[in-house]
Parts: C-alpha cells; sequence; structure tokens
C-alpha cells in the first residue's frame, strides 16, 4: 500500500507540510500568533512554563523533536530575550536535519512592531519553501502511528480499542511502526506487558516507567486518576480501564519503550510496536507524539471529538448514544453483533493510507485542541528520586 | 429481557449492553453470544456498567475478562450495580468528592 508525502532532508517522509512558528516564553505568545496568521499552514507552539532554561530542559528537547516532525516544512522560533532559553539552542538542531529554521529575538528588533513585521518576512520565506515541495510515492512502512485513547468508557474496551488494535497489528505486519504511551494507563497490565517485551532490559524499563508514572499521579495516596466521564461510562478502577486500554497495542512483541526527559527523547530505530512516555493528556500527548516522528494519531474513544494541527487524527468509537459527525471510524457494529472486529479494522488501514494520501479527517482544519507542551516537574522528580534525575 | 455480556466464564460481573432497570429481568451472554445466565437486576444499571452476576463478598476481587479490576467494599448482591460505591481499586483510588461527583452524573440514586 502506497501514499503520496512530503520527502524531508533526513529521508523522513511528511503527509502535511507546516510551518511551525515556537515562542519560547509566553511573552511572544500574541507576536508569534500575528506572523503565523500572515502565511497558510502554520502552527503556533508556546512555552507557557517559566522563561527559563532551568526545569525546562524536557519541553526544549520536546520544541527540537516536534521541529524535527516531517509533518514540518519549516520553523521560526521566537524570544523576548529577557528570559534564558536561547532561540538557536532550539533552531540549530533542527537546522542539522537539514530544515531551514529562522531566530528573532524581539528586544534586539526595537519592538514588537518591527518584530512582527521581520518575522513575516521570515515567515513568508518559509510558506515559499514549502509550497516548492513536490510529493512523492512511498510505503505504508514509512508511516509512525501514535495510538492513543480519550474519553474512554465500555464500548472502548469492547469496540474502537480491539479494532485499533487489531489495524496496529496489521500496520505493523507491513513494515510500519506504532507507539502507544498513557504509561499511568497500563497499571495493572505489567505482567502482560513484561511477557510481550522483546527482552528482560525492556521488560524491567517498562516496569520502571510505569512504576514512576503511578508514583507522579499517586503522591497523596489518592488522586482523580481518570476522568468522571470515564467512570459515568462504567469504567469503575484505573486497572479497568487500563485493561480496555491495553487492547489497542495489538499483539505483536514491544520493541521498547521510550523515554523523555530532560536529558533527551529517545525515539523508534527500528520498524514495530513501541511504549512510550507520551502523556496520558490528550492535547500534550498530540506533541509528543510528534516529537516522536508520528505523522498521524489513531484515537479511540466514545464520542469525544480530538484533534490537533500537527499531525492528523483518525479517531474511533464504538458508542451508539455518543457517536457524531467527529468520528471517522464508527466501530458501533461490534457492539451489537452487526459488524466485526476485524472488518473495522481493514476500514481503519484503508483509512491510514487515505489520510496518509492527504484526504482530510472528519475535522481537519475545523477545531483544535490546544498544542500543550507536557513535561515532567523537575522538583517532584527530584522528590520521588526517579532515574530520570539520576 | 435486557442483554449484558460476559467476558470470561470465571467473571463475576457482566456488561450492561443498554439501560435497565431495577426488576428488569436480565440475560448474561457469552463473547460468543451465546445465553449462559438469567437474573432480576436489584437495581438501575445503566448502559455500559456493570451488573454482579452472582452474589460478591466485602474483599472479594471483581473479575471482568478475567482481570482483577478492584475490591468489594461491601456485599454486593447478584443483579446490583457494580461501580465506584461498592469497589475500590488495589491501585490508586479517587477522593470521596470525586466519587460523589460520578454518581450525581449518573442520575444514580445509592440506596
Amino acid at each position: 500500500m502506497y501514499f503520496k508525502g512530503y520527502r524531508r532532508v533526513d529521508g523522513t517522509i511528511g503527509i502535511r507540510n507546516k510551518i511551525l512558528v515556537i515562542s519560547v516564553d509566553e511573552c511572544m505568545e500574541g507576536i508569534a500568533r500575528s506572523i503565523a496568521g500572515s502565511i497558510t499552514d502554520s502552527i503556533v507552539l508556546t512555552n507557557y512554563n517559566t522563561c527559563m532554561m532551568g526545569g525546562n530542559e524536557e519541553t526544549v528537547n520536546n520544541l527540537i523533536n516536534i521541529g524535527c516532525n516531517p509533518n514540518v516544512s519549516g520553523v521560526l522560533v521566537l524570544a523576548m530575550g529577557c528570559g534564558s532559553i536561547d532561540p538557536k539552542i532550539i533552531a540549530d538542531p533542527i537546522m542539522k536535519m537539514g530544515k531551514t529554521a529562522y531566530t528573532l529575538t524581539s528586544i534586539k528588533e526595537n519592538g514588537t512592531r518591527s518584530t512582527i513585521a521581520k518575522g513575516i518576512k521570515f515567515a513568508k520565506i518559509l510558506e515559499q519553501e514549502k509550497d516548492n515541495v513536490e510529493k512523492v510515492s512511498a510505503h505504508i512502512s514509512e508511516l509512525i502511528v501514535g495510538v492513543k485513547c480519550g474519553g474512554s468508557d465500555t464500548s472502548s474496551g469492547l469496540a474502537s480499542n480491539p479494532s485499533v488494535g487489531a489495524a496496529v497489528d496489521s500496520l505493523i505486519n507491513m513494515g510500519g511502526t506504532a507507539i502507544a504511551g498513557e504509561l499511568m494507563e497500563l497499571v495493572g497490565c505489567e505482567e502482560v506487558l513484561v511477557d510481550r517485551a522483546i527482552s528482560k532490559e525492556v521488560g524491567d524499563k517498562i516496569l520502571r516507567l510505569v512504576s514512576e508514572e503511578e508514583r507522579r499521579w499517586a503522591v497523596g495516596g489518592i488522586t482523580e486518576i481518570m476522568s468522571v466521564g470515564n467512570s459515568v461510562g462504567g469504567l469503575t478502577t484505573i486497572e479497568e480501564k487500563a485493561q480496555g486500554s491495553l487492547l489497542k497495542t495489538g499483539t505483536t512483541p514491544i520493541i521498547n519503550i521510550l523515554e523523555f526527559n530532560q536529558n533527551g527523547h529517545e525515539k523508534p530505530d527500528s520498524p514495530g510496536l513501541y511504549l512510550s512516555d507520551t502523556t496520558m493528556l490528550c492535547g500534550g500527548s498530540a506533541t509528543h507524539f510528534a516529537a516522536v516522528g508520528a505523522q498521524l494519531i489513531l484515537w479511540t474513544s466514545g464520542g469525544a471529538g480530538f484533534n490537533n494541527q500537527l499531525i492528523p487524527v483518525i479517531r474511533v468509537s464504538g458508542n451508539e448514544n455518543l457517536i457524531s459527525e467527529d468520528i471517522d471510524i464508527d466501530a458501533t457494529g461490534v457492539m451489537n453483533g452487526a459488524d466485526t472486529v476485524d472488518n473495522v479494522a481493514k476500514r481503519i488501514v484503508d483509512k491510514v493510507v487515505a489520510v496518509a494520501d492527504g484526504e482530510c479527517t472528519q475535522i481537519e482544519d475545523v477545531g483544535y485542541a490546544y498544542c500543550t507542551l507536557y513535561q515532567k516537574d523537575t522538583r517532584l522528580e527530584y522528590v520521588l528520586n526517579s532515574c530520570s534525575q539520576v | 429481557m435486557k442483554k449484558t455480556m460476559i467476558k470470561h466464564s470465571e467473571d463475576n460481573v457482566a456488561i450492561a449492553l443498554t439501560g435497565i432497570q431495577k426488576g428488569d429481568k436480565v440475560i448474561v451472554m457469552s463473547k460468543s453470544n451465546e445465553a449462559v445466565l438469567e437474573l432480576t437486576a436489584k437495581t438501575n444499571i445503566p448502559y455500559g456498567n456493570k451488573i454482579a452476576i452472582n452474589k460478591i463478598n466485602g474483599n472479594d476481587h471483581i473479575y471482568k475478562d478475567h482481570y482483577k479490576i478492584g475490591t468489594a467494599i461491601q456485599t454486593i448482591e447478584a443483579g446490583e450495580l457494580v461501580h465506584v460505591h461498592n469497589v475500590k481499586s488495589n491501585r490508586i483510588n479517587f477522593p470521596e468528592s470525586i466519587i460523589a461527583e460520578i454518581i450525581s452524573q449518573m442520575d444514580y440514586s445509592i440506596e
């Protein structure tokens, strides 16, 4: 199965062609939006944490890796200039991958208006470059697919997650790569995960990262660990949610679990199925998937219409009470016996190829989630003595 | 007859495939769509929620698809809703305020 995409200098293939406008501090957000509004297919990414480098190392790694995502053609990095995050530490590694990346520091540009004017000049050059990229044929095995659930309910574990799991098995059998995350939602599945790991080292790493995530979210021993909506939909405990969540990863061996922290972001180095530190929080999960190089996301739900600008989202639902026009794949037939998981999985794979080839998803370019830049709190990591601190 | 599904033969809960009212006759189907049990609902069971298919004592594990998904905090009679008000997680629990919010959003009155 083949699709037409955008070949990048580093050899990867994009299925969309976007310009990133990165604001390394919250004070540049308005300037970033003014510049981004002057060109087509632009995305603003803003670091809303502190404007200091200390504590933001993971976000900086995240931004560099998102800039390297194959769906991104070029990058403009903006800083006010009074903070300590130098825009060049983000732009330089992206340029090393063969992409054009400009930097602009407002306090060196004689004010907000002139910064915007200069930023628009850079953005127009990036836009021209983007529009000159010609689409070429690529094999489905070049796709890296993020797998995520959101707005889960009982139908997720019975219909959408098993269907996505069967589609993931097919994609991997064709040589592709899939990446799941949400380690908090794998609590209770450790035995199964360790059995599926390709080596004892990978199994041990899975146990370590799931345990670290559990400790992070259970400070105080008690917490709102899954959404009220999950439980209203019939899920009683985190273990119950996790058993359903696991099904979307299919049945193939787990090659590795990719760790993200202030020291760097691990990426897949061979095809197959991976787990990762990708957050369970939807907005931030999309930026995490972008940072590991995923070109699209398979997203299972009761009925929520999660959408993201960086990488297209294919939504799958099996809940006949909540399904709407936002959902790309209707899996409700699995719930009432009118359809099978294998049939739905075939439709998912066909949709993956069509969307990779340029077909819009149901709500592409309609309403997007915020591109949250989620990172672990380094102070909490220190208190919990997580491995990434050592 | 209201349909529910049991995912594994040794489970003690079935999933409501439709909304069930207290007093409704309930049929429990296996994954391969064979009828395995009939019982009467002792509480309302909203769509997607779990019904006890036999008596579950306090401290017993709740089994769904052969996995332990939590522990009963009180006796649950066959036909009753099995959810956040009578089950706790073996790993991480919700605060009481969240349990109250879940129950209020479900429009489910706990007797």
